[in-house]
């Protein structure tokens, strides 16, 4: 393999990197170059991970290494755990690229807006690729400095205090991560992310510092995967317009968290060490908590998307509660929510964006009859809401189907009724809102609008259908569910 | 030739300010650039050569010890130098726009500026205190006419300070190199730490003058009421020169004594004092400058707080804390550098730096709200960044030898900084009705946005480079490889 | 060949996305339900093999078996007579709507009816279940509103337990189909939970006592043709779910099936007895089908705890379940065509009532005497006099639903009768064709024909005899039992708003933000101080002083 093969992450990482430098140059004066700049560095990247995707599960191993300290690498590597997470941000940045614009189309702003946008999909890029915690970290908050732009995009003064309370969770757990991880360094030396993890070794000896460690790492990932109780920032950076929001929520930053439960449970401590430790269990069960907390609080919310994010708080735990249970069940369950979440949880976001951009619905009692104008929309919403309640052929329920056989192969009953109760949870906070949308009479007067502007409607349509593609055809070995049991058969070495 | 390099590097500069000065307003800007870009040249090329062959001696005039006067260069002082001539190289560009048209005032400012970058090189490669001091003087006394260059009226007061407090602290420095000539009987660097070290009360006496003027001199805490008034008025160039290399030259020469000469006379006890003041400069600049209503009062406690960190290598005095400490200095100074020429541009625009009337600067001004973001990321310690590396460093510094408060004074202080630059930020992305500016000044021409840029990224870039630099600067000197 | 299986869900599944975006009109639909209605006809006969399809979901399997295929005839039929009755309702207002459920509930019940494995048939099931929701609250009314909430309440509720249940099945067998089931629950750790949780999640569906609340709310309140399906065929979707995903003559489920049986034996009877006291007729018809799911459940649970030969009961099984489908859509249908038709429709429409009540010559006939010829005793006697409650019943039926004028206005469609014909012809002749030679022999023995007979007889006196004795005849509210519960419910959810909103204005407020900046302000200066400049000199004294004794150490 040639040394340019190799160097893919790299690549890989520069094409946002270098797009959202020319978005920044091309300014808000030069639109069209700006748009052009932005639909390029999204499919050429779509086409790199392409190729890595092939190159991966031919079994070619990508890493870059750049020495930073002695003992302290920057490194990039691409495993297929990684590239699970590369296809979706890919996927979804292409396609939120062409909603954003849309969406923004007379908005201020348009440069920063892109710019910070793409500088955000490198920082996920980066936490994908990333080989070991320290590299981990460096994008980790990279992601947090990238974002505060989008959340605050509007400026106004209740922006900004949303984007105070962003910060201070996501600063905050930044520095309890960093803590962690020096003290990790401190214990155990540098290691990469090695399957299974390369400290087992240390279980007997260091039990409790092991136990401490873990907890800080966890609460540092958790802030941005909105763990109870450190979800506060997640329902308030609901300001930010939608195409924030579907990057926030379904890719970019509760993704990272989430990713980084996974790395941390697989890659640093491994399954059998977090057993041993104990911290399995009490992970599935702070998930668990949140799995249901956040449903609960949902169904409360009178504001649209309010109650998705509460629903994102809730479902992103899936993951951890897959990864926690330490069956390879239950992690395929885990993993492939990370994909399947975030279809359909941009779906849905992709959907409040069209309301309320095409009739300015905000809170939900707006939303009377509104699948007749916009029928589109709203069955793409409706598939999305199914999805999360786990109706199948939607996404939702593959997960929860590997999920509840991983609890019962871990012989973890009591997660059974979690999933349950998540599942009628969901079918309260959902049902009734595609009641309205559907049955009841409508509630808008203006008669002039339709259906969403095209640039606003395709995407969704296509998170949409996806979210129920990945369903249809779960058992196709290149959909996600196939990738994932590839990575679970690596990474258990079954 | 590389033997003359230490040489060309202190007396290009200071020569061709003194021209300058002969020279007067016409002489603006043609002569000044070459004398910047044969400076930074020259200084670029020792610290190649350092990079290549290691440390470089030279004895000024050709004689020995303990008579002639040594310049040597070391991994710590090429650092410096490195940071030094770049900084100051981008400074002059950024000075080219903003100071590049003749006229009395700007002919002032470059020959003191040409003076000042020619004393701090000199501070950097003399040997001996003797000649330190010198350097230190005259770093002093060309930066505080600096300061007056922004107009009489603003400053004089600010100046006084400083002034007062740099001869003050000139004053309890030269007791100690009196002190040390008269135990050790010599002031060359190398010779003087046996003698020292046994010298009884006298040593002592000898090392806690030299300790306590420089930190009057770097503006440690509580011996810093000047900076902020001086470098919150001076102007940008002005400002960010002082901020990022003169406080700085401070902290080079105390690691440079204590890890030196006075290497067999420090205890824990002095060392643990040090770093309980770093942390309380790094509390009380931090919360200041997260209180402050202008720009540049923000940027300039900000130095307050940051010089703690560099304080804090003293109790754990390893060599990842040696790193870090100088690492810290580094990083610092480009991103202080960038931070001020930013807050530059803004003055510039508008005309006043009162941040609450500084309301959605992010469009006019894009570039420079840009570097001050990138800057601000690693003054606040933030991967990627040139802070963040020292800060890992610091940090397992910290762990490393079990003394887990500093950790804590580590990540508190980074919760600050976070504090005060994105309190700035969050004004000039601000888009809510309320006061806004009045008078829209020039627009900061291309070579000021783009300098302050560059900086900006360079402190973003610093987080990459690590193992050059830190090869160069070599291990913590004393210990054991 | 077996392609066509995959069209069965397909094609309607397709023709619903363009009807919800209005692409496709009433007569669309119709011919669309037609076309797949053929088709399914097709497959029943052609009985092709099974077609895998190992990409799709979770690797699907769809197939034709024993019961499936009769009643994928009588599926065909009924949905035919269904939506050529509800031509209007696809047109105007909210009809694209309810075309698009329709067909979907529709997609879904031919799903239901040709999976075989355990994810494909969830996947069909759950299709159908949430489009159904559309049938139901059609006409937007309160009542509507209502009955589809708790429609969707008990259906999620069923979900859950479903799912659970294919959880525990599907971590030890992956995803079984239904011809290995008996192999899988041979080797199940936990085969009696995963049984349990089938036969009460299904049983949701099936509408047994206690679960059968949400019946007799939805049909009356749902459109006529809706109605029909739900009742006729939608409902056999819980049927089909225990004859695929529970084993036959499993030793660990024996007391799971006599339980259902027993369920199943309560059922008949009380429905019956609580739907006689009902003032509508389709909430009458809705408990005649809970009262007939009932004695359906009867043979099933006999089969699970293998007590009786597992290929007659499951062909007595078919029997029953085409019979009543077909018999008790037609009774649906009625209740629309008597009203533009009158008197002679009513006429017609006794005969579907009497084979459900299992008069002699109709489809009842031998649909009940097969099942009596299937099950040990006592059971035959006990089912016999359930013939007496049904004949009470649908005499109710009749009363209420018998037209009082001559003809009403309104005008029906002539090919809206002819389908509603051939459903009832269909319903007289497909019983007795798969009953077989045997079945037929033994329904028209001279017992079978009395124990036919008898109980009609009572019944029919039962009922003149209660019209005259029992005035003012008794209501009780539709849907029982659930009246008191949804009360409770919502009393208790007030109870805890009260208590919650009590709770929080007692707690003292925090106050909201800590004055950080002032109190800052009183402990530092805003500005550096002029400190006199002996203070600077102090200061540094004092601190070499400190070095120096530090050093000193």
């Amino acid at each position: 393999m040639s040394t340019l093969y190799q160097a893919m992450p790299l690549w890989v990482l520069l094409i946002s990197l270098v797009t959202a430098v020319a978005v920044f140059i091309a300014g808000e004066k030069w639109q069209r170059l700006r748009t052009a700049f932005n639909l390029s560095g999204a499919v050429l990247k779509l086409v790199l991970v392409a190729i890595m995707l092939w190159g991966v599960d031919l079994g070619h191993t990508f890493v870059v290494h750049l020495p930073l300290l002695p003992g302290l690498n920057l490194v990039l590597q691409a495993d297929a755990l990684a590239l699970l997470f590369m296809s979706l941000s890919a996927v979804l940045w292409l396609v939120t690229t062409v909603y954003a614009i849309a969406y923004l189309e007379r908005a201020p702003d348009r440069a920063r807006f892109f710019g910070f946008f793409s500088l955000c999909v490198t920082a996920t890029m980066g936490i994908a690729m990333a080989g070991n915690l320290f590299t981990f970290f460096v994008f980790y908050e990279l992601l947090t400095l990238a974002t505060w732009p989008l959340v605050i995009h509007r400026g106004t003064d209740k922006v900004m205090v949303a984007g105070r309370t962003y910060l201070h969770y996501t600063l905050g757990g930044g520095a309890v991560f960093l803590l962690g991880i020096v003290l990790l360094y401190h214990l155990a030396g540098p290691t990469d992310f090695v399957a299974g993890g390369e400290l087992l070794h240390l279980g007997e000896d260091h039990a409790g510092a092991l136990t401490a460690i873990f907890v800080l790492l966890i609460i540092g990932v958790g802030v941005k995967a909105a763990i109870v109780p450190l979800h506060g920032w997640l329902p308030t950076a609901m300001v930010a317009p939608a195409p924030v929001s579907a990057l926030l929520h379904a890719v970019a930053v509760v993704k990272a968290g989430a990713f980084g439960i996974v790395r941390v449970v697989h890659d640093v401590y491994g399954v059998e060490l977090v057993q041993q430790l104990h911290l399995g269990t009490a992970l599935a069960v702070v998930a668990s908590i949140t799995i249901i907390y956040g449903s609960l609080r949902a169904i409360w919310q009178t504001d649209l998307k309010r109650r998705l994010a509460f629903s994102t708080v809730s479902q992103v735990s899936y993951v951890a509660l897959g990864v926690a249970m330490g069956s390879p069940l239950a992690t395929i369950g885990g993993l492939v929510h990370l994909v399947h979440q975030g279809l359909m949880k941009i779906t849905l976001f992709f959907c409040a964006g069209a309301y309320a951009e095409t009739y300015g619905i905000h809170a939900i009692r707006e939303l009377d009859g509104i699948g007749r104008r916009m029928p589109w929309t709203t069955a793409m919403f409706t598939l999305g809401a199914f999805g999360m309640i786990g109706v199948p052929p939607l996404a939702g329920f593959i997960s929860k189907w590997y999920l509840g056989l991983g609890a019962v192969d871990a012989h973890q009953y009591w997660v059974i009724p979690v999933l349950l109760g998540s599942t009628v949870l969901n079918a309260i906070y959902f049902l009734p809102l595609l009641h309205r949308a559907w049955f009841r009479p409508l509630a808008i007067t203006d008669k002039d609008r339709g259906e969403a502007h095209p640039g606003l409607l395709w995407p969704t349509v296509f998170t949409g259908l996806s979210a129920m593609g990945v369903g249809l055809l779960a058992a196709f070995a290149w959909s996600p569910l196939g990738w994932v049991e590839l990575i679970v058969v690596r990474e258990y070495g079954l | 030739m590389t033997e003359f390099l230490p040489v060309l590097a202190v007396f290009i500069p200071l020569l061709g300010g003194v021209l300058q000065f002969l020279m007067g307003p016409r002489a603006v800007p043609v002569w000044p650039m070459v004398v910047s870009g044969a400076t930074t040249v020259c200084a670029l090329a020792l610290v190649g050569s350092v990079t290549n062959q290691g440390d470089i001696q030279h004895m000024l005039g050709g004689w020995e010890a303990p008579l002639g006067i040594p310049l040597r260069v070391d991994g710590l002082a090429a650092v410096m130098l490195l940071l030094n001539n770049v900084v100051g190289g981008l400074v002059s560009l950024y000075a080219l726009g903003a100071h590049g048209r003749s006229g009395a005032v700007n002919s002032h400012f470059w020959a003191l500026w040409l003076l000042l970058w020619g004393s701090l090189n000199a501070l950097f490669v003399s040997g001996d205190l003797f000649n330190l001091y010198v350097a230190l003087e005259l770093v002093s006394l060309s930066a505080i006419p600096l300061v007056l260059v922004a107009g009489p009226r603003k400053t004089v007061a600010a100046a006084l300070n400083y002034l007062h407090f740099a001869l003050f602290g000139s004053l309890v420095y030269l007791a100690g190199v009196g002190l040390t000539y008269a135990v050790a009987g010599s002031l060359d660097l190398t010779l003087i730490a046996g003698p020292l070290a046994e010298g009884g009360p006298a040593g002592h006496m000898a090392a806690a003058c030299l300790i306590v003027g420089v930190l009057i001199k770097a503006a440690i805490v509580p011996f810093h009421i000047w900076l902020p008034a001086a470098h919150g008025n001076a102007p940008a160039a002005v400002s960010a020169v002082l901020s990022a290399l003169v406080v700085k030259s401070c902290m080079y020469l105390l690691l440079r004594l204590w890890t030196e000469p006075l290497a067999g006379i420090t205890v824990d006890a002095a060392a643990q004092l040090l770093g309980i003041i770093g942390a309380a400069a790094i509390g009380y600049g931090s919360v200041q400058a997260f209180r402050q209503e202008r720009l540049k009062l923000v940027v300039a406690y900000s130095t307050v707080a940051q010089l703690g960190y560099m304080l804090l290598f003293f109790p754990m005095a390893v060599a990842t804390a040696w790193e870090g400490a100088v690492y810290h200095g580094v990083a610092h100074g480009v991103a202080k550098a960038a931070l001020f020429l930013a807050a530059g541009n803004v003055l510039l625009y508008v005309g006043h730096d009162r941040l609450r009337e500084l309301r959605g600067l992010d469009r006019p001004l894009a570039l420079s709200v840009f570097a001050f973001a990138l800057a601000g990321v690693s003054i606040m310690g933030l991967p990627p960044s040139g802070g963040f590396i020292a800060k890992w460093l610091l940090l397992s510094a910290a762990l490393e030898t079990g003394q887990w408060w500093w950790a804590l004074v580590l990540i508190v202080g980074g919760f600050l900084a976070a504090a005060y630059i994105f309190r700035v930020l969050r004004y000039a992305f601000l888009n809510a009705p309320g006061p806004t500016i009045e008078i829209e000044g020039p627009v900061p021409p291309r070579l000021m946005s783009w300098t302050a840029l560059l900086l900006g990224v360079l402190s973003i870039v610093l987080g990459f480079t690590t193992a050059p630099i830190l090869g160069l600067l070599g291990g913590l000197p004393g210990a054991a490889p | 060949m077996n392609a066509l299986l995959a069209l069965l869900p397909l094609l309607p599944g397709v023709l619903a996305i363009l009807a919800l975006a209005g692409r496709i009109a009433a007569r669309g639909v119709t011919v669309g339900v037609l076309v797949t209605a053929l088709l399914a006809i097709l497959v029943a006969a052609l009985n092709p093999g099974p077609l895998e399809l190992p990409w799709l979901l979770l690797d699907t399997t769809l197939a034709t078996d024993a019961t499936g295929a009769p009643l994928l005839v009588a599926a065909a039929l009924l949905w035919v007579a269904a939506a050529t009755s509800a031509r209007s309702l696809f047109a105007g207002d909210g009809g694209a709507l309810f075309a698009s459920c329709f067909l979907f509930t529709f997609a879904g019940n031919l799903g239901v009816l040709i999976a075989q494995d355990v994810a494909a048939f969830y996947l069909f099931f759950a299709v159908m279940t949430f489009a159904a929701y559309g049938l139901v609250i059609h006409d937007r009314t309160r009542e509507a509103v209502r009955a589809g909430r708790i429609y969707l309440v008990l259906a999620v509720a069923g979900e859950c337990l479903l799912l659970s249940g294919f959880f525990l099945l599907a971590a030890e067998a992956g995803n079984p189909v239904a011809a290995d089931m008996d192999r899988v629950y041979a080797d199940l750790e936990r085969a009696g939970l995963v049984g349990g949780l089938f036969l009460a999640g299904f049983a949701v569906k099936m509408g047994l006592i206690p679960v059968h609340v949400w019946l007799p709310l939805a049909h009356p309140t749902a459109p006529v043709p809706a109605s029909a399906v739900l009742s006729g065929i939608i409902v056999k979707g819980g049927l089909l779910g225990w004859l695929r995903f529970l084993p036959e003559a499993e030793p660990a489920l024996a007391a799971a099936g006599d339980t259902l049986a027993a369920v199943g034996l309560a059922s008949a009877f009380l429905a019956a007895l609580v739907g006689c006291f009902q003032k509508r007729a389709k909430t009458v018809l809705a408990y005649s089908t809970i009262s007939q799911m009932g004695l359906l459940a009867v043979p099933v649970g006999l089969l699970i705890a293998g007590r009786g030969e597992a290929p007659v009961l499951l062909a007595v099984i078919a029997v029953f379940a085409t019979h009543h489908a077909l018999a008790k859509g037609a009774l649906f249908l009625a209740m629309d065509h008597i009203k533009a038709g009158g008197r002679a429709m009513a006429m017609v429409m006794v005969l579907p009532a009497l084979a459900i009540a299992g008069a002699p010559v109709t489809s009842g006939l031998v649909a009940k005497a097969a099942v009596k010829s299937a099950v040990p005793d006592p059971l035959p006697l006990l089912i016999t006099f359930t013939s007496v409650t049904t004949t009470l019943l649908l005499a109710r039926f009749l009363v209420l639903a018998w037209p009082s004028g001559a003809k009403n206005a309104g005008a029906i469609a002539r090919v809206a009768i002819a389908a509603w014909l051939l459903v009832i012809a269909a319903g007289q002749l497909l019983p007795w064709t798969l009953a077989g030679p045997a079945g037929r022999a033994y329904a028209f023995q001279a017992g079978a024909l009395w124990d036919a007979v008898w109980p009609l007889a009572l019944g029919i006196g039962g009922a003149v005899l209660a019209a005259r004795m029992l005035r003012p005849w008794r209501v009780l509210p539709e849907g029982d039992i659930v009246v008191p519960v949804e009360r409770g419910v919502i009393g208790a959810y007030a109870a805890a708003v009260r208590a919650a909103t009590a709770l929080s204005a007692r707690r003292p407020a925090l106050p909201q933000d800590i004055p950080w900046r002032q109190l800052a302000g009183r402990l530092l200066p805003h500005r550096e101080p002029d400190i006199p400049w002996v203070g600077v000199q102090m200061l540094v004294l004092v601190l070499l002083l400190s070095v120096i004794y530090l050093l000193a150490g």
